[in-house]
């Protein structure tokens, strides 16, 4: 397998932990990214799922701890989760261009759509067929969700501190009106501590 | 109101952008109305639209908004200034990141996050369970999505679209 990809940012663990896998071309990258963006309605954590299954499953790009650890990172940053998963997960595989490949094809559909819609079609949230699409939608969403939340804390909650954290994290973040950040902050101490 | 003041309101939306789609939407709302970049229902239907396309409600907000203002150039301008924070960002954690890799603190940080992230996961979406469960067949159609996609490798995609069109073939 040719690794000539080398960023400053690559380190020698970081390459051992994708060598033996097949390396994506910068153009599949993109068009991936492109397919996931222009096909996932929920949110970054619908599309999760998707990227996972693309990326891990049935490409072979990238070992399911790195997804992980890509999707850990995220969480540190704002913006949107899809465009910080194809940033984080397209450097993992590809260095910085990886990077910006992925993010450029996860934003391009819902830019030409969006510009379509503002351009033309100001008011297809009107019509009542996309009403009765998203009437079927949405509940498919909630579900691929918490499938997608189940898959992911199987696969790395693997001590009970860590499952009674999730738990009690979640009563916190519905009882007070916690900002996500504050989760993130909470869970790092609570980490630090117990692990 | 010129491409460069775009740019930068935009930036600042790209910066608060935490938290998933839903928990921005209060944010966006005083990024963008409160300064006065769009009307209240030009925003509302500006939401409505988001959750109806593809695409992070970041980036269709600011698409949408830079066409209306100053049309392709200024969806690109304002896209491109949503997503420069992620970019920054980005880069500077993967620095960081593998500079200290190896420290044990770094290790039990992450394990925290793992946390983190399930209880993000999870809340979104309970956020959403609201208004997209709301009658015996919304219900179906999720208690369904979730046995499919933790026994079979179906595709998400095929599933959102199985559901669309059940949609439309219940409200017939």
């Amino acid at each position: 397998m040719a690794q000539n990809v080398k960023t400053v940012l690559n380190t020698p663990q970081e390459a051992a932990s994708t060598m033996g896998k097949i390396q994506p071309s910068l153009w599949s990258v993109f068009w991936t990214f492109f397919k996931i963006g222009a096909f996932t309605f929920g949110g970054g954590y619908a599309m999760i799922s998707l990227i996972e299954q693309e990326l891990v499953q049935r490409q072979g790009w990238m070992q399911p701890n790195d997804f992980l650890e890509c999707f850990a990172s995220v969480q540190l940053i704002p913006g949107a989760v899809a465009i910080n998963m194809g940033l984080f997960t397209g450097h993992k595989m590809r260095g910085a261009a990886g990077g910006l490949a992925a993010a450029a094809g996860v934003t391009l559909p819902s830019f030409i759509i969006i510009s379509l819609i503002a351009a033309v079609f100001h008011n297809f949230h009107e019509w009542e067929i996309v009403s009765s699409f998203f009437y079927g939608v949405r509940p498919v969403v909630v579900g691929l969700i918490l499938a997608t939340a189940l898959r992911i804390a199987r696969q790395t909650l693997d001590a009970r501190w860590k499952w009674l954290a999730a738990a009690a994290g979640l009563v916190i973040m519905f009882s007070v009106n916690v900002h996500p950040i504050a989760i993130v902050l909470l869970a790092a101490i609570t980490g630090l501590l117990l692990a | 109101m010129n491409l460069a003041a775009l740019y930068l309101a935009f930036f600042k939306v790209g910066l608060v952008a935490y938290g998933g789609g839903y928990a921005m939407i209060p944010l966006f709302q005083r990024e963008l109305v409160a300064s006065g970049w769009l009307t209240l229902q030009e925003f509302l239907d500006v939401v409505a639209i988001s959750e109806m396309t593809p695409g992070p409600i970041a980036i269709n907000t600011a698409t949408f908004v830079g066409y209306r203002l100053f049309g392709l150039l200024g969806a690109a301008v304002a896209t491109l200034a949503v997503i420069s924070p992620s970019l920054i960002l980005t880069f500077v954690l993967i620095y960081f990141l593998n500079r200290y890799r190896d420290h044990k603190i770094t290790g039990k940080l992450m394990s925290g996050i793992q946390v983190a992230v399930v209880i993000l996961i999870v809340s979104a979406a309970l956020y959403i369970l609201p208004s997209a469960v709301i009658d015996s067949k919304t219900a179906l159609l999720a208690i369904a999505t979730f046995i499919l996609m933790t026994r079979t490798k179906l595709s998400p995609i095929l599933l959102i679209f199985l559901g669309g069109m059940a949609g439309i073939l219940l409200n017939f």
